[in-house]
């Protein structure tokens, strides 16, 4: 009996904090299908009373979405300039990084620790440091106001060959060196054994990599002037100034996208052994 | 033989060289101009007089001391809270996989997607203070003040539990049972279990999963951008917001001294961090 | 069992963002259906410009003094430039001088207006051409010469010159505005005419350098949100 009734608490307890973790996004999306004029009504700010929960839409209702989806082509284009500046950081991050985790892992060459140094060095530091050295360069390469100056800096970062390294360290040498015997080559040996192997840490660095720069925020303020090449990251706070009554449904379409890619990799993500 | 050697050293270097290229052209070379401008006053070597200047700057000091607040008691937190609900985790037989998507949600989720939530939740006639003055407290201001700096750790809390709590569990997980029974039988009771052999079994998780959290923590500025702005409550004003106000009027002398300075402090916290690490590990 | 589940996804995320690209492209055509659509101009400071044109024939000089050396031609105007036709104003003229036997050549020059009356639907001017004021040539005007009459004469400043048709029944303007998400609303602003000529006014009102509203293609009303053309 006493056994019962704790592990009727522990599950309580488990919902409980499920909920807490769930909590704001589920607000977020139940939010999300009140009509405009609902959501205005809920949450003027007013000196009168206190905002009160409100969960569960009075009427069920699409027209944030209809609003935001086709009666504000200027959040469509932000939407764009999140995925602009995100996919290319992704993938030339992870392919660099493949390529040099690889290098750093399973070849000898002069210099080799040293260099390796400098990737652990540069984890470390945090964007308040190496923003400046990010805008000498941008600057120097008349890149400030594109999206470039965006993308270059996070795609080359230490996080994706530091991360990848962690993984192939366990990858055996033997493995590696039977491959080379047989007469693959080494591009060849990383994308049939190493990479296939390190599944895990490739689908970490893509879902880091891509919440990182789809949440971009201190680059975008200092490197673009220009408000039509803000990615949503900036720009979807400033609705909530605005233009309210659709905040919720914006925030929901903005998190479909790394929703999407966590999904994919879910099962090697989870899986992350260190 | 010597041949193979210098075939391998040369694809492995030609491997590395595009993230070598990058992270020189963008970090490393320039990195090496802001040393120019951080000795320099408009082309003439001046010494420590920027830095003298820097170090005279009250909002420097300011944003230190906020970060420093910020980092002490946020990174001890978001370590040992997913730590817990990990070990309250591993205690259920049969744990599904679901549920461990549901923790990984606030990582997923951007952070300007909730921003409103937690805007309607916590602000001055928000949901919150609508609870507590119904329970007959009196409403707290969370976004000045004192309040300011516990609501960011909150939210940086909230959100990187997530993976820390699949790395603990994955670690947890990894753990050999019969050891724990072992040391349970022997009449060690449950917080000796914890202290003298979970931990000890996890510290590579643990130092990477510090690690973690030391990098997100740098982040922290998204949030408080998004909730505050450029200039926030004194309480919760950052590097980052110090170093971008400088952007704002190209102070290239203060910023370049305060990104050397920056960088000779953390590179110092981090090498003490690591060489403890290395030591308690051996 | 887990591959079907990634293809899965791909397809959604693949088919996101197909409807999210196109969604993006048809966005403006969506809102190029559903709201007016309206041409702009803008007002700004200067003043009313009058043309006077018309075309006479040289007469003999009616008036009470015999001078060979002058003509003199009758022409009318409309009402409008009541004000700036007055004696002794400047018309400015050309003039068909015969240089040769049935060779005609325009020359410059201007008459001072001596005569002023009141005529049916405008007013009646007679002005007179002194032959030396003929641009430096020997060959003069004749009677029965043709001249044409090519005057412009211009008000006084004004703040505001608008197009007259973009002023609503005569008593206010649309202007644009943009707000920070680049929509454009149209706010109607009251003017009061001060003075107009064939197409422009000279009103009184606030609102400085914005757009003003030309025509539209669908009634508009005050804060209405529009798409501005070109």
């Amino acid at each position: 009996m006493k056994k019962r009734i704790i592990s009727i608490l522990k599950y309580l307890l488990l919902i409980f904090i499920v909920l807490l973790f769930l909590l704001p996004i589920i607000y977020m999306l139940a939010n999300s299908f009140m009509s405009t004029e609902e959501i205005s009504e809920a949450y003027t700010a007013s000196t009168e009373h206190y905002l009160s929960f409100h969960l569960i839409p009075d009427r069920f209702s699409l027209e944030q979405y209809y609003q935001a989806f086709l009666r504000r082509p200027q959040f469509l284009k932000l939407f764009w300039n999140s995925i602009l500046i995100t996919v290319p950081v992704v993938a030339i991050q992870t392919l660099v990084s493949s390529f040099a985790a690889f290098a750093f892992t399973k070849f000898r060459f002069p210099m080799r620790d040293a260099l390796f140094f400098i990737f652990i060095i540069l984890l470390i530091l945090p964007s308040w440091v190496t923003m400046v050295p990010n805008y000498m360069m941008i600057q120097r390469l008349s890149l400030l106001d594109t999206l470039w100056s965006l993308i270059l800096p996070s795609a080359f970062t230490a996080f994706g060959v530091c991360l990848l390294r962690q993984y192939m360290r366990y990858i055996p040498d033997e493995t590696i060196e039977a491959a080379r015997l047989d007469g693959a080559s080494a591009i060849g040996i990383l994308f049939k054994i190493v990479l296939p192997q390190v599944k895990g840490g490739i689908a970490a660095l893509m879902i880091l990599s891509f919440i990182d720069s789809w949440n971009m925020v201190e680059q975008v303020i200092v490197f673009i002037s220009d408000r039509e090449k803000y990615p949503l990251s900036v720009a979807l706070s400033e609705y909530a100034g605005t233009d309210p009554g659709i905040v919720f449904a914006c925030g929901v379409i903005f998190m479909i996208p790394p929703l999407l890619l966590y999904l994919y990799h879910s099962k090697e993500f989870k899986n992350a052994k260190v | 033989m010597m041949k193979l050697k210098s075939k391998q050293a040369i694809t492995g270097i030609a491997f590395a060289l595009p993230a070598l290229v990058g992270v020189f052209v963008f970090y490393l070379i320039p990195y090496c101009i802001s040393l120019y401008y951080g000795f320099t006053l408009q082309n003439e070597f001046v010494g420590l007089e920027n830095f003298s200047l820097l170090m005279r700057s009250n909002t420097f000091w300011l944003s230190m001391k906020n970060t420093a607040v910020f980092s002490l008691i946020a990174i001890p937190l978001a370590v040992a809270v997913p730590f817990l609900i990990a070990l309250f985790l591993s205690t259920f037989e049969r744990f599904s996989d679901f549920f461990s998507s549901l923790f990984l949600s606030p990582l997923i989720v951007p952070i300007a997607s909730v921003i409103y939530v937690w805007q309607i939740l916590f602000s001055d006639y928000g949901i919150i203070n609508g609870i507590l003055t119904k329970c007959g407290a009196d409403p707290v201001q969370f976004f000045k003040g004192k309040w300011a700096m516990a609501l960011i750790i909150l939210i940086f809390v909230w959100k990187n539990c997530a993976y820390n709590i699949i790395l603990f569990s994955a670690g947890l997980k990894k753990m050999p049972r019969d050891v724990m029974e072992f040391a349970r039988l022997d009449g060690a009771n449950r917080l000796q279990v914890i202290t003298k052999i979970v931990l000890p079994l996890l510290r590579p998780t643990t130092f990477f999963v510090i690690l973690l959290t030391v990098i997100s923590s740098f982040k922290i500025f998204r949030e408080v951008y998004l909730l505050y702005g450029m200039y926030p409550d004194e309480n919760v004003y950052m590097i980052q917001h110090f170093m971008n106000n400088n952007f704002a009027n190209l102070n290239y002398p203060r910023l370049s001294a305060a990104s050397i300075v920056l960088s000779v402090v953390i590179i110092a916290v981090m090498l003490v961090f690591f060489l403890f690490e290395r030591r308690s590990s051996e | 069992m887990k591959s079907t589940i990634k293809s899965i996804i791909i397809r959604i995320s693949i088919a996101f963002l197909i409807i999210v690209a196109l969604l993006t492209y048809f966005s403006g055509t969506i809102d190029n259906y559903l709201l007016p659509h309206v041409s702009v101009t803008f007002g700004g400071e200067g003043s009313l410009k009058y043309d006077l044109q018309t075309v006479s024939v040289f007469e003999e000089n009616s008036s009470d003094y015999d001078d060979s050396e002058t003509l003199c031609f009758r022409f009318e105007c409309e009402k409008e430039l009541d004000h700036f036709v007055q004696m002794g104003s400047l018309v400015s003229l050309q003039a068909s001088v015969e240089v040769a036997e049935n060779e005609y050549a325009l020359r410059e020059g201007a008459a001072v207006i001596v005569e002023k009356r009141e005529a049916q639907d405008g007013i009646e001017c007679t002005a007179e051409l002194k032959k030396m004021d003929i641009a430096g040539d020997e060959k003069m005007p004749a009677v029965g010469d043709e001249v044409l009459i090519d005057t412009e004469f211009e008000s006084q400043p004004y703040r505001h010159i608008v197009m007259k048709s973009a002023i609503q029944n005569g008593s206010f303007v649309y202007l644009v505005t943009k707000d920070a998400d680049e929509k454009r609303y149209v706010h109607e602003v009251p003017v009061t005419i001060l003075e107009e000529s064939d197409f422009y006014a000279a009103v009184e009102m606030s609102g400085d350098s914005l757009p003003i509203v030309l025509s539209s293609t669908k009634e508009i009303h005050d804060g209405q949100r529009v798409i501005v053309d070109g």
